[in-house]
């Protein structure tokens, strides 16, 4: 009875705290490393929209790999996954927790990025700042995915990371999923990386639901 | 045997396959797996178009740098490429006046006038546009500026200067290192970009027929696609190797197996340096394959013509092995290190300030810091000819570099083994001691 009341009242953010202060901190330590070495790689003043693409699709969006990849990291190790697989809270809320604070972590330190190339006399356009948060969250969910299916850290930031690298050399021969499509002043690509990500962050939460009732051979 | 053990653990890896499927799709999208689809290299003939060229031609560079610098200097929106990166540059008002002097110093013209007139253009909102010089933004990220041969800027532009008579190409070069350095660096008046930006040449008859018989004699034609090759594989190969070598560091350690390797009698640099060059044989023999059958495909393309039929082998080894071999050895040693992934933002970070600052030297020239060295063009054996000291060089310094690394790698594995060094154990403690309060 007292076991069941304690699983109904579990509080949400007591996990959000454990997994920020324990899982989540060195990744968003690198993430803000990289925004603020963004303007010494980059221009951030004084660019047009498309210009201002270059560092936001180029660079901020790689926080996707950073900040979202690693959500299912904690369970690669076999004493933790034995532990918690013990605990009566659901992996899948764990993982659910886990997204939600990482894509408002993305969220707002893109915002925040834009908000600083806007003072610096920038044109950011909410367009512009939503397709960034698109790139991001398809690199990210990439990594994501993988990381479900893999198990594996490496391979985890390897996919995104050759995908990356691709659209530097076959650029909008990749049609929906070309990500620097913003510097040619194409929009309509973000959605579909929205959609995509979306999409594969369930799967990949789907994934790991599959593999821990252990449903797949 | 270990060898044995270790490269079948790598060929078998999930990254492993990730690796051969980026580096195929790198060189199958950029058409030099199958060089067929390539330029044949054609002895030149009369009358024909024969490209351009960078050269440094003062008659040429200083009214074209000039017109292009003061366009900018009117709409106070400088272009520049610092480190590689697309910078735009705005001078503040000090700043401004001291470039309306340098241009006043080059022109003649009074620096209170050059400022009126941008203040005014500025005011009005105009936006320079190059009329008779042109910004060609290239695919693979490089630039040129193609201008007319003309001592003043086109009216049509609103902006119109001239050179004075008087200045020598020694004081305009001074001159223009000032502007460069006002705007911060990577300006196309920098030493970097001017020849290339403002003295492109048309490439005449007699200078294709050299360029031609080089690529004959010299490069037996092979070695002019297998630059074009090593420039693409590179892209992939200088940071691919180090995720193989994270994964298989790190199985170690999410498999318990370190324990169990520690108590072996093998020697920790027996250990190490046998992963090491399980990883570099895994990826240079599918690098030698693929560069082979790129190099196959234009075999056909020159029958009856000497060919260097080892070319792959020799580009494979001199150029891309030493790239191969730092990003394995950052991996392996910041695995041993940390015992986490850091090793991959590490050379992810490396690897992509290089590629973008490759753009600079794209047609060759390859700097000595250079961890993948460019060369994005079937023409320029003159320019490889010239810089392959500097290129040898290179590869020796990262090969000798990537060698020191392993051997820091067997003292901190030699260390762990001993029980000493637990990762950073420490500082991991002091964080976690301050997360936790």
């Amino acid at each position: 009875m007292d076991m069941e009341k304690s699983k109904n009242s579990f509080p949400v953010w007591q996990i959000a705290r454990i997994n920020l202060r324990h899982n989540f901190v060195w990744h968003l330590v690198l993430a803000i490393m990289l925004v603020l070495l963004t303007p010494v790689l980059f221009g951030t003043s004084d660019l047009d929209a498309q210009a201002a693409a270059i560092p936001l699709e180029m660079f901020v969006s790689l926080l996707g790999i950073v900040l979202l990849t690693p959500v299912f990291f904690p369970e690669q190790n076999q004493e933790i996954e034995e532990i918690v697989a013990a605990k009566y809270v659901s992996n899948i809320l764990v993982y659910t927790v886990r997204i939600v604070y990482s894509v408002i972590c993305l969220i707002v330190v893109i915002v925040l990025f834009a908000a600083f190339m806007q003072l610096c006399r920038c044109s950011v356009s909410i367009k512009l700042i939503l397709g960034t948060i698109a790139t991001a969250m398809f690199l990210g969910s990439l990594g994501m995915i993988t990381a479900a299916l893999s198990n594996n850290t490496a391979v985890s930031y390897m996919v995104p990371m050759v995908f990356f690298a691709l659209n530097f050399s076959a650029g909008s021969q990749l049609g929906y999923f070309h990500l620097f499509s913003m510097m040619d002043g194409e929009y309509k690509q973000k959605i579909w990386l929205f959609v995509l990500s979306a999409i594969m962050i369930a799967f990949s939460v789907f994934v790991k639901w599959i593999l821990k009732k252990g449903n797949l051979p | 045997m270990l060898f044995l053990r270790e490269l079948k653990k790598v060929v078998f890896s999930i990254s492993f396959f990730v690796l051969i499927a980026g580096t195929i799709a790198m060189v199958a999208s950029q058409g030099v797996l199958d060089m067929s689809g390539q330029e044949k290299l054609e002895m030149p003939q009369p009358g024909q178009d024969y490209g351009t060229q960078a050269k440094e031609i003062p008659e040429v560079i200083m009214p074209a740098a000039i017109q292009v610098l003061y366009g900018e200097f009117c709409t106070n929106s400088y272009t520049a490429y610092p480190i590689g990166f697309y910078k735009n540059v705005r001078l503040s008002y000090d700043k401004r006046q001291q470039m309306a002097e340098i241009i006043s110093a080059l022109t003649g013209t009074p620096a209170d006038e050059l400022m009126q007139a941008a203040g005014e253009s500025t005011q009005d909102g105009n936006s320079y546009t190059f009329d008779d010089s042109e910004i060609d933004v290239q695919g693979n990220g490089g630039y040129t500026i193609t201008t007319q041969d003309s001592m003043s800027s086109d009216d049509e532009t609103g902006f119109s200067i001239a050179l004075t008579d008087d200045i020598s190409y020694e004081e305009f070069l001074s001159y223009m290192k000032k502007a460069d350095k006002l705007i911060g660096g990577g300006s196309f008046y920098s030493d970097t970009y001017l020849a290339n930006s403002f003295g492109q040449t048309a490439i005449t008859y007699e200078e294709a027929v050299d360029s031609y018989n080089l690529i004959k004699d010299s490069d037996h034609f092979t070695g002019a696609y297998a630059r074009l090759f090593c420039d693409y594989m590179l892209i992939v190969l200088s940071v691919l190797p180090v995720f193989i070598a994270v994964a298989l560091c790190l199985k170690d350690k999410q498999t318990s197996m370190n324990g169990l390797i520690y108590s072996r009698t093998a020697s920790s640099a027996r250990i190490i340096l046998t992963r090491y060059l399980a990883i570099i044989t895994a990826v240079m023999v599918p690098a030698v394959i693929l560069f082979y059958i790129s190099s196959a495909s234009i075999w056909g393309m020159y029958n009856g013509m000497k060919l260097d039929y080892l070319i792959p082998l020799k580009y494979c080894f001199g150029w891309i092995l030493p790239s191969v071999m730092v990003s394995t050895a950052v991996g392996m040693l910041l695995t041993e290190l940390t015992n986490t992934p850091a090793a991959i933002a590490v050379q992810g970070l490396w690897w992509f300030i290089d590629i973008n600052l490759g753009v600079s030297s794209i047609q060759g020239g390859y700097p000595l810091l250079r961890l993948a060295p460019r060369h994005n063009s079937l023409q320029g054996t003159r320019i490889f000819l010239d810089n392959f000291n500097r290129l040898a060089a290179n590869r020796l310094m990262f090969a000798g570099f990537a060698i020191l690394l392993m051997l820091a790698a067997v003292v901190i594995y030699e260390q762990k083994r001993r029980g000493r060094l637990n990762g950073y154990g420490k500082i991991k403690k002091l964080f976690s001691g301050m997360a936790n309060r």
